[in-house]
C-alpha cells in the first residue's frame, strides 16, 4: 500500500538574519531569490538527498517555485519554496533547504526563515496585505508562533497576518530600497 | 543572558498536495474578520513635531 504523504511543513526558523550565515565560520552572505528554471531541476532530485518532488511543484501551472541563492553564486540552490497566489492571500506549499543546510551538519542557517520573509514580501506585492497561510507539523505550531509571529487558526493552518508580515519583512529586506 | 532558541532536531518536509475547499474557506474566513477587526481599530493620529531651529552661534 502506498504510504499517505505527510502534509505539513516542517522548517525550523534557525535565524532571522539579512542573509544566511556560516554555520562554522560565522560569516554572512547576502542572497538572491528568483525563479527556478528546468535547468536547475536536473539537479534537485532525491538521488541528491531533495526530499521533495520538486519537478511536480514547478510543472503546476498555479505554482511559482523560487530558490534562494548566494548573491554571484546562481548555480548552488541553498533552499526552495512553493508559492501559490490565492485569492486573498499567498499559500506557502513548501519550503526545503538543500541536502547541506540541513539537520545538525547544515552548512548555512537562515534558509528558511529568509524564504518565509520572501513569500511575505510577495503577499505584499500581489495585493494580499501580507497574509501568508501554510500548513505545520502539530509539534511545531507553537514554534511558529515564536518565530514567525504566525497564528494558528484551526487544524494545522497557519497564517502570517499583515503585522507579523511587516515585522519579517524589516527583518530581511531592511536593506533594500 | 543569551536567549536560548527553540531546536528540534527535524529536517525540512512539506506537503504537495493542494489546500481543501473546506480549508480555503477557514483562512478567507479569517482574513476577513481579522480585515474587519483591523478597520474597527482607532486609526493612531501622528503627530510631527518640527525640531527647534536652533542657530549655532559663531563665535
Amino acid at each position: 500500500m502506498k504510504k499517505k504523504q505527510n502534509i505539513g511543513l516542517d522548517f525550523i526558523v534557525d535565524k532571522l538574519t539579512n542573509s544566511i550565515q556560516n554555520v562554522v565560520s560565522g560569516d554572512s552572505f547576502a542572497t538572491d531569490i528568483t525563479l527556478i528554471s528546468s535547468t536547475d531541476l536536473k539537479n534537485i532530485i532525491k538521488k541528491n538527498n531533495w526530499q521533495f518532488d520538486w519537478k511536480f511543484e514547478y510543472k503546476q501551472p498555479q505554482r511559482d517555485v523560487y530558490k534562494l541563492t548566494i548573491v554571484n553564486n546562481q548555480t548552488v540552490i541553498q533552499g526552495l519554496i512553493s508559492l501559490e497566489i490565492k485569492s486573498d492571500h499567498v499559500y506557502m506549499h513548501l519550503i526545503e533547504s538543500a541536502p547541506f543546510n540541513k539537520g545538525k551538519t547544515k552548512i548555512y542557517e537562515g534558509v528558511p526563515g529568509n524564504l518565509v520573509a520572501f513569500a511575505c514580501r510577495f503577499s505584499f506585492q500581489r495585493g494580499h496585505e501580507g497574509n501568508v497561510s501554510f500548513f505545520s507539523k502539530t509539534q511545531l505550531v507553537q514554534h511558529y508562533i515564536d518565530t514567525l509571529g504566525a497564528m494558528h487558526i484551526g487544524g494545522r493552518i497557519m497564517i502570517i497576518d499583515t503585522k507579523a508580515s511587516l515585522k519579517l519583512i524589516n527583518k530581511y529586506f531592511s536593506n533594500e530600497k | 543572558m543569551k536567549n536560548k532558541q527553540l531546536e528540534l532536531d527535524v529536517d525540512f518536509i512539506g506537503g504537495q498536495e493542494p489546500l481543501t475547499k473546506e480549508e480555503e474557506l477557514l483562512i478567507s474566513a479569517f482574513i476577513k474578520a481579522n480585515k474587519e477587526k483591523r478597520a474597527l481599530q482607532p486609526k493612531r493620529l501622528t503627530t510631527t513635531v518640527k525640531p527647534k531651529n536652533r542657530e549655532k552661534v559663531m563665535s
